[in-house]
């Protein structure tokens, strides 16, 4: 029994190379498994935590959790980088071999979007999302809308229902620093306020609400207060429950349609 | 909802009497413009919306950097002179940015008021504020690295920009248009298929309501063209194919099915003259490169320039300075337009130093051929005819056994920029005197495989070949006066100011300024790896900054 095993993991692992070295088929993950899934974490833990973070919400290295890579689009290009390294980059070839890099990437993809399919009608989401629910007053998809808020474009691979669902929910509890605002005055007295782009230590940089991207020198303001809460407000009681899965519905179906031509 | 209203309000407060009401941007249903100048204390500005005028009239505006070369006329020059030759020589670092990226750093930054538009390896995008270089945000263009072809590496020039969008080209052959405000994707169209060969690597060019775009691909067979998109839409406007099909003229000068996968790319950023309404564009090799008897004729409009009224995309006329070549010699030179006496009249002209040692004056009006000269070291021409068709000299094609011939495959010069500046009224381009051996072989044409049915090698160590800056007189092509550098490979550009000055640099490292006029060195600085772009120069707040791309980082300088 053990050698029937034996063989068959050999040959199933000779296809999946063969499918590696075809640059016409992207090779399928062959560890997919609960339990592949739960190797890769405990591997993860090992060889990559210790600059992604423990939860892979970044540290050193970048968040992992968002669904999508700088340098990676698929799978195949996932296990690449998680068993060769990037080259030109501070990420390291260190996972040791195939199977464990692909347990790996299975892992992470437990950890942004998912592909669930919520219950609600996508459709009539979309209808609210551009209508009465005024989601498009601040966020965009695929260039409609407008720019005050995310761009939700991509939203269904990189978040998850239960990701969404808070989000909407209680926009304070998981919000990306990207989205935190601030507040300042110059030594001139002029106040500015605005999304907190980028907060370095000798100047800060904001997007206002009329559009502009400002930058400042510290040396030249009175005060500056970064604010850490979601300009979002909690649509908990403003939706219908029917009406926030519809709306859930129609954001875990954005995959990036409809900007490309 | 009530805060953001609130924010809004504060914001129109803020905003200093003075300050340009923005013309809102179309397609942009739920944004504002991009809006005025910065509240008083800012270092930075928000660009004013760019109008297709302000492009039209980039020449009044020097603090700001509209477009890859600088304005429509490509001079790569500008007005400013608060750096000159009586005080570069104290010009200091005022900021570095490094890339993410080992891959050769190409980009000539856009600088609209006090803001920097940079692009990075393979085809990212990174805004920044001009006078610190701190990034506002930046876009990362997924890229499947099985899908594209490449010969020469994952290469971007620069961005184009007109209202609250900038535009970006990929290395998958995709054109992108991206708010400038958050860097949200805007719209996306796939010019061609990447695994077919095509690619994009230069800037795009704004034409009133369009985006022009070039494409790469000549050393995989595509044929090439140009394409003019809506600017808010992405539509497809127009294509002009470099290559006329069936029936067209030119065609004929194709053997068989030749014309097909005949190459006669468009990788390099042309230029407009807005009272001619046309657009001229460079072309590069035919294919397969090498190998001439696989398309026997003048393979026009291959290493030709294309002229095209700019509504249309229609051929007004072309000029092919290198027929049914085999060495490899892409006309991808940016155009340089500049209007100067002929036998007492001003002409509109077009100057042209070429990968193919010669030195072309043109009638940009009509494309009439005025003159022509080699400025570096050629054998492969006896020189040129009345009407600019090279003279050959004999047995100077490829062979199996290898034929050695000046330029190098890489040419006299290539796509780096070349500079016209007005205060001196000269003609400044990179040069190189050297010679490779040229190979032929057989090819065949397979989709998505390189197709130049030959190779070559240096005939000598490069050390031994001269490479320098050199001045030439426009309207003969004379030589004033040349700086030599180092041999290294690098393909600097050439910025001039009305401070005087000329900033280039070398394949060792070095950036350096010269005086326009005589080519003395009066300021250099060791920026550590090859300077392989081209510099430019802008002001915010009244501060003159020049900036320029050296291996794997940006420098920008000022006086102290």
């Amino acid at each position: 029994m053990s050698r029937i095993c034996t063989i068959w993991t050999v040959a199933f692992l000779a296809s999946a190379t063969l499918l590696l070295q075809s640059s016409e088929i992207e090779a399928q993950n062959p560890f997919t498994s609960a339990t592949d899934i739960a190797d890769g974490e405990r591997i993860f833990q090992l060889d990559c935590a210790i600059c992604h973070g423990g939860d892979a919400r970044g540290g050193m290295g970048p968040d992992l959790t968002r669904g999508t890579y700088r340098h990676a689009t698929n799978d195949e290009q996932l296990f690449q980088i998680v068993r060769y390294g990037i080259e030109g980059t501070e990420m390291p070839r260190r996972v040791r071999t195939d199977p464990r890099a692909w347990k790996v990437v299975a892992y992470l993809r437990t950890l942004g979007g998912g592909g669930e399919l919520p219950p609600g009608d996508p459709e009539r989401g979309r209808e609210l999302f551009f209508g009465s629910a005024t989601c498009s007053t601040c966020h965009m998809v695929a260039g409609e809308g407008s720019r005050q808020g995310p761009d939700l474009t991509l939203i269904g691979w990189q978040r998850s229902v239960d990701f969404l669902r808070q989000s909407i929910l209680e926009p304070d509890a998981e919000l990306d620093p990207r989205w935190w605002s601030a507040q300042l005055t110059t030594r001139q007295g002029t106040s500015v306020s605005g999304y907190l782009l980028d907060d370095d230590l000798h100047a800060v940089r904001l997007l206002d609400g009329s559009g502009n991207l400002l930058a400042f020198r510290k040396t030249e303001l009175e005060s500056f207060q970064p604010i850490k809460t979601s300009r979002m407000p909690s649509f908990a009681g403003v939706l219908s429950d029917d009406d926030l899965d519809n709306v859930i519905a129609y954001l875990a179906s954005l995959r990036g349609e409809g900007v490309e031509q | 909802m009530r805060n953001l209203t609130a924010l809004v309000l504060v914001l129109c407060v803020a905003c200093q009497p003075g300050d340009s009401t923005p013309e809102p941007a179309g397609g942009d249903p739920g944004g504002a413009a991009v809006g005025p100048g910065a509240p008083a204390g800012g270092i930075g500005a928000g660009p004013r919306s760019v109008t297709a005028e302000r492009l039209v009239n980039a020449e009044q505006e020097p603090h700001n950097w509209l477009m890859y070369s600088g304005d429509y006329k490509s001079q790569r020059y500008s007005t400013l002179g608060q750096i000159n030759t009586g005080n570069v020589a104290n010009l200091k670092v005022e900021w570095v940015h490094q890339f993410n990226t080992l891959s050769q750093v190409e980009t000539s930054p856009v600088v609209v008021d006090g803001l920097m538009f940079i692009t990075e390896s393979p085809s990212n995008l990174i805004v920044m504020d001009a006078a610190t270089g701190r990034p506002f945000w930046r876009y990362d263009h997924p890229v499947d690295q099985d899908e594209i072809r490449l010969c020469c590496g994952l290469n971007n020039r620069g961005v184009a920009v007109l209202g609250d969008l900038v535009y970006l080209g990929t290395v998958d052959a995709h054109l992108l248009a991206l708010d400038i405000a958050t860097g949200n994707v805007i719209w996306d169209v796939e010019v061609e298929r990447a695994d077919a060969g095509y690619s994009i690597t230069s800037a795009p060019l704004i034409i009133g309501d369009k985006v022009v775009t070039g494409m790469a691909g000549g050393e995989y067979g595509v044929r090439g063209f140009l394409d003019a998109y809506d600017a808010k839409t992405g539509e497809r406007v127009w294509r002009f194919y470099t290559i006329p099909g069936p029936g067209e003229p030119g065609n004929e000068t194709w053997s068989g099915d030749s014309w097909r996968t005949g190459g006669a790319p468009t990788w390099i950023t042309g230029s407009y003259d807005p009272d001619l309404n046309l657009v001229y564009w460079g072309t590069g090799n035919p294919a397969p490169d090498w190998n001439g008897d696989m398309r026997l004729g003048d393979n026009l409009y291959a290493d030709a320039v294309v002229a095209l009224n700019a509504d249309t995309g229609e051929l007004v006329w072309a000029f092919q300075f290198t027929p049914h070549d085999t060495h490899d010699w892409d006309a991808i030179q940016v155009p340089v337009l500049a209007d100067l006496e002929v036998n007492g009249v001003e002409r509109k002209l077009m100057l042209w130093a070429n990968r193919n040692a010669f030195y072309y004056v043109l009638d940009r009006e009509t494309g009439e051929f005025l003159h022509g000269v080699p400025f570096a070291e050629q054998t492969w021409a006896q020189g040129l005819d009345p009407n600019g068709r090279p003279i050959l000299v004999e047995d100077m094609d490829p062979t199996e056994e290898g034929v050695e011939v000046s330029p190098t495959i890489g040419g006299a010069t290539n796509w780096n920029s070349p500079s016209y500046s007005p205060t001196s009224g000269l003609f400044y381009t990179y040069a190189l005197d050297g010679a490779d051996i040229y190979y032929m072989r057989d090819d065949e044409y397979v989709e998505g495989e390189q197709f130049t049915g030959g190779y070559g090698q240096r005939a000598d160590d490069p050390e031994n070949f001269l490479t320098s800056i050199r001045a030439l007189d426009p309207m003969t092509g004379e030589l004033v006066w040349e700086y030599p550098i180092d041999s290294s490979p690098g393909r600097p550009g050439v910025l001039t100011t009305g401070g005087g000055l000329l900033f280039s640099g070398s394949g060792d490292g070095y950036f350096f300024a010269l005086d326009q006029e005589t080519g003395e060195s009066l300021w250099h600085l060791s920026v550590g790896g090859r300077v392989h772009a081209g510099p430019m120069t802008f002001s915010v707040d009244g501060r003159q900054y020049v900036s320029v791309a050296a291996s794997h980082a940006l420098f920008t300088f000022a006086l102290p």
